[in-house]
């Protein structure tokens, strides 16, 4: 089942979305009905406290029946609060900032819609009345009344309400931003822990650099320290397979020299035979000289390929290897072309270089020699096994006589190299685990293939 | 093309003509405001007004140094700034630099001195107003020839000094009588038969024959230019008003104290403001029997002034006193204690104007209500100017006439009763009510200068020497085209008719 997977920040991210938005956008609102209705309070309170400044001032006046004086004083308490000012005695206006034509009129309340605050509120206006008089003296029946607009009143109020709303999203959105930063942040440890991590894994050569914080660090560390036990470990496993492979190859050299020896022990002991004819003995003598140089032979090919046993199998690129051998041969031999098919990427195989480059160079030589004009190398890659194919348009080689080349018995045509190089190259890939198959090319020619286990 | 362009050129210039045309409020027959008086002004010099139709002319056609806003509030006139010395004595103008008298010469401080220098002179009616400016002899008019007490410190800077600190003659200086002239005119007697003043309207003339007077807009006036071409001041009986408003041959009624239920009101609109005024009859000391304090009382007593009130005008307020409603002094609720005698036989008479639609009902509902008392009552129905002739030279026993107040104080009032005051139409003298209206020129604190007038008009009560009948409210009548009109609360004289409009679009509907 495939699963969706989002990255660690997204899922932070997310997790935070709702709850960060919520509480944003929850105390924008909060906060914008806060100060509105703090806006409508305070103009409340502040015609309340005008009507209570005013009140033993005016009580004065309305002792003295000064309506000039009072209607200055409501005109101007008028023009500084933007409201109506009407100033009521005996039920009838006395002063008023509006029509003179009201003064000495009864006055005409307007229409208590509701009460809040103390206050009353008609459709159009709020209400606060105070009755006027001096404290200790008697009342004069008189009652000072600010009518503020309610629309400017109640559009203050949405005013300080949508810029409050609007500036506490855009701090909402800052601070919405400034999360994303900080989690980013927060989260740049992990991430360099994850790279950290994934070069350890993949790349050979990769440095880690400490991180700050200490648990991530440890995490680095014991990574780190596992990267190097592993590597060890390798190594270690490297070493005992070659040591395997040595071994093997080994018996491969016993079980090769078994039949020689065996031959020359037969006609050692033929020549020796008193029973036998001397044509027979003579010519069991004279064969022995030549199976004991094969041995030698033999022996002194082993001697070589045995002094140069791969020390350790490391999984390493061998495409790196093959342009490397091809390179070499194309720099010596110019006549002929060499083409090559490697697919891209890396092809992980635990292989000694130096020695897989010996074999490929072997197999390439003498492609070259043999070969009319074209070398083709290629590589393939299966589930657990590389095949590397060098096949040339040469005449090719007998099959029956291949055993004899690759156990080093052949006998090359050219001053035997031919024989001890297909021995070599067949040894050094026995080293590595693998085989060495020879078929007729599709160019015509042999065709040798390398098959090296793949990782 | 040419057709076109040639046509769209007439259409600008039409439309420019007619931009023209709608900014001077189309077309300028229809700025011909028409307003009703009572009677023609009996005079136009400002310091021998003391008539409301006089005060309304001479505040259209000349300005002071201040004025009053509709509710009573101190503005600049022709003075633009002024400031009052910390002793409240000394007050500093200074003037407009741009203010004109109609022949186009700048308003000076020497033009101001000279105005003022009048009204302090004996043959002043206003000096009363004005005598609290040091070097004012109380007796004569001035102590010396050159008083001390107004100073041109320079073209447009005026300095007043005055005996005391007298708070209220800020407002007397907003008063209709306290008006600038032009001094270079003044030694000419011929001055006031055209008059040439500061005022947003200027003198045109009288049409003796059409019983009128025509003031055109003054197009250099330093204020807000008039939105009317001219105004004609056409006088009529209350009743003949009421007609030529019905036919719209007349805009304006605000001279006219109409009741609220007026037939004029089926027609244009109304506008109701309360007015600094007290209708009385006043009570002539002088003349028998009213030389007898206990007479005046019963006398006074005897009038049903509520009656008179609901009949003639109900909308108005009950006279408490003296002091029309809302004003210091009307407070003061003073209950007679009198001494019931049998009226005596001596032939009383009260003098009525002739031109109240009212009069003829007013003499048999006054007389008819006083006989049944015991009066010898006779109401006599005069004409507006013979009625003032005799009340100048204090011929009536009694008589009925508005008290308007020039600024809004108790003392414009209470001055009236004062023994040295040449216009103390009741013949009062009051040693205790001078002593008390002296100190109370003197008080600059609101509140003791308060109690002083309770205590003035206490006396002047106690003396009746007036019948209070009632405040008026004033029902003004105007033209449904009419804008802008703005009553005063002081009284219809000093309504700011430089605000008022004819509704272009309305005329020419009409």
């Amino acid at each position: 089942m495939k699963i969706n997977t989002i990255s660690f920040f997204r899922h932070v991210n997310n997790s935070l979305n709702p709850y960060r938005w919520a509480i944003s956008l929850g105390a924008a609102f909060l906060i914008s009905i806060l100060f509105a209705g703090f806006s409508l309070g305070n103009r409340i309170d502040s015609d309340r406290q005008m009507l209570a400044a005013l009140s033993p001032y005016l009580a004065t006046l309305v002792e003295s029946s000064d309506r000039p004086e009072l209607l200055r004083v409501v005109q101007s308490v008028s023009e500084a609060k933007g409201a109506d000012v009407v100033l009521v005695q005996d039920d009838n206006v006395l002063a008023t900032n509006k029509s003179i034509a009201d003064l000495d009129m009864p006055f005409k309340k307007p229409q208590v819609n509701f009460h809040l605050l103390d206050t009353d509120f008609s459709a159009t206006q709020i209400i606060s009345t105070k009755e006027v008089r001096r404290s200790g003296y008697p009342s004069q029946n008189a009652s000072l009344y600010i009518m503020t607009p309610l629309m400017p009143s109640i559009r203050n109020a949405l005013s300080t309400f949508i810029i409050l709303f609007f500036v506490s999203t855009l701090v909402s959105m800052f601070s919405a931003r400034q999360t994303r930063k900080a989690i980013k942040k927060t989260l740049k440890p992990l991430v360099q822990l994850h790279s950290d991590i994934k070069g350890l894994v993949t790349e050979a050569d990769f440095i880690s650099k400490p991180i700050h914080i200490r648990e991530f660090e440890e995490i680095r560390h014991t990574v780190n320290q596992t990267k190097i036990d592993l590597d060890n470990a390798k190594d270690s496993l490297a070493e005992e397979k070659a040591k395997k492979l040595s071994a093997e190859s080994f018996k491969c050299l016993i079980h090769d020299l078994h039949n020689p020896i065996a031959v020359l022990s037969l006609r050692a002991s033929i020549a020796n035979d008193p029973l036998k004819d001397s044509e027979t003995r003579e010519e069991a003598a004279s064969s022995i000289p030549r199976i004991a140089d094969q041995i030698l032979n033999q022996i002194t090919a082993a001697k070589k390929n045995l002094e140069e046993e791969p020390i350790s199998l490391r999984d390493t690129n061998v495409v790196k290897c093959i342009e490397e051998s091809i390179a070499q041969v194309k720099a010596v031999f110019l006549s002929k072309a060499i083409i090559s098919s490697i697919p891209e990427g890396a092809v992980m195989v635990p292989h000694d270089p130096a020695l897989l480059k010996r074999a490929l160079i072997n197999l390439l030589e003498n492609g070259v020699e043999a070969a009319n004009s074209i070398v083709r190398v290629s590589i393939h890659q299966s589930e657990n096994m590389a095949m590397i194919k060098v096949c040339d348009d040469g005449p090719g080689m007998d099959e029956m006589k291949i055993p004899i080349f690759f156990q080093g018995r052949g006998q090359s045509g050219k001053a035997n190299r031919q024989a001890f190089g297909l021995s070599s190259t067949n040894h050094i890939v026995r080293s590595h685990g693998g085989k060495l198959i020879y078929r007729k090319s599709d160019l015509g020619g042999s065709s040798f293939e390398i098959r090296l286990g793949v990782i | 093309m040419g057709l076109w362009k040639r046509n769209f050129i007439i259409l600008v210039i039409g439309f420019l003509l007619q931009g023209t045309l709608y900014a001077e409020g189309l077309p300028p027959s229809s700025r011909v405001y028409v307003k009703s008086l009572f009677s023609l002004p009996l005079s136009l010099d400002p310091i021998q007004m003391d008539d409301g139709a006089s005060l309304v002319v001479g505040n259209l056609i000349y300005d002071g140094l201040l004025k009053f806003s509709p509710t009573l509030k101190l503005e600049s006139a022709i003075a633009e700034s002024w400031s009052t010395s910390k002793d409240g004595r000394t007050l500093t103008f200074k003037l407009r630099k741009n203010a004109k008298f109609h022949d186009g010469t700048i308003i000076k401080a020497d033009d101001v001195v000279a105005s003022l220098l009048r009204a302090l002179s004996p043959e002043s009616k206003v000096r009363k107003y004005f005598d609290c400016i040091l070097g004012a002899d109380e007796k004569s008019g001035m102590a010396d020839n050159s008083p001390v007490g107004l100073t041109a410190l320079d073209e447009h800077t005026l300095q007043i000094i005055l005996k005391y600190p007298f708070p209220p003659f800020l407002s007397v200086l907003a008063g209709a009588t306290a008006k600038i002239l032009p001094k270079k005119y003044l030694n000419n007697p011929e001055f006031f038969k055209n008059p040439i003043g500061s005022g947003a309207f200027k003198y045109s003339g009288i049409n003796a024959e059409k019983n009128e007077m025509t003031v055109i807009t003054f197009p250099e006036y330093y204020g807000n230019i008039p939105k009317l071409s001219k105004m004609i001041l056409k006088v009529s009986s209350e009743v003949d008003a009421i007609k030529l408003a019905s036919t719209g041959e007349v805009q304006d009624l605000a001279n006219w104290p109409l009741t609220s239920n007026s037939k004029a009101f089926l027609v244009g609109k109304k506008i109701s403001s309360p007015v600094a005024s007290t209708w009385i009859i006043g009570i002539n000391t002088t003349k028998k029997p009213f030389n007898d304090l206990n007479t005046r009382q019963m006398f006074k007593a005897s009038i049903d002034t509520e009656g008179f009130r609901l009949k003639f005008y109900p909308d108005a307020l009950p006279a408490s006193g003296y002091i029309p409603h809302g004003l210091p002094g009307s407070q003061v609720k003073f209950d007679l204690k009198i001494k019931v005698i049998k009226p005596p036989q001596n032939k009383i008479s009260i003098v009525i104007p002739k031109e109240l639609a009212s009069a003829q009902d007013m003499k048999l509902f006054v007389e008819s209500d006083l006989r049944k008392k015991g009066w010898n009552i006779e109401v006599v129905v005069m004409p507006w100017d013979k009625l003032m002739d005799g009340y100048a030279k204090k011929e009536h026993q009694a008589f009925l006439v508005s008290m308007n107040m020039d600024y809004p104080d108790a003392e414009f009032l209470l001055k009236n009763f004062e023994s040295s005051n040449p216009d103390n139409f009741s013949g009062l003298k009051n040693k205790k009510l001078d002593l008390l209206l002296r100190k109370s020129r003197m008080q600059q604190d609101r509140k003791k200068r308060e109690s002083l007038y309770r205590e003035a008009l206490k006396l002047t009560e106690e003396s009746a020497v007036t019948v209070n009948l009632f405040h008026p409210r004033a029902n003004y009548w105007v033209a449904s085209c009419v804008e802008g009109f703005e009553p005063n609360i002081l009284s219809d004289v000093y309504i700011d008719y430089t605000k008022v409009s004819l509704n272009s679009d309305c005329m020419e509907k009409k």
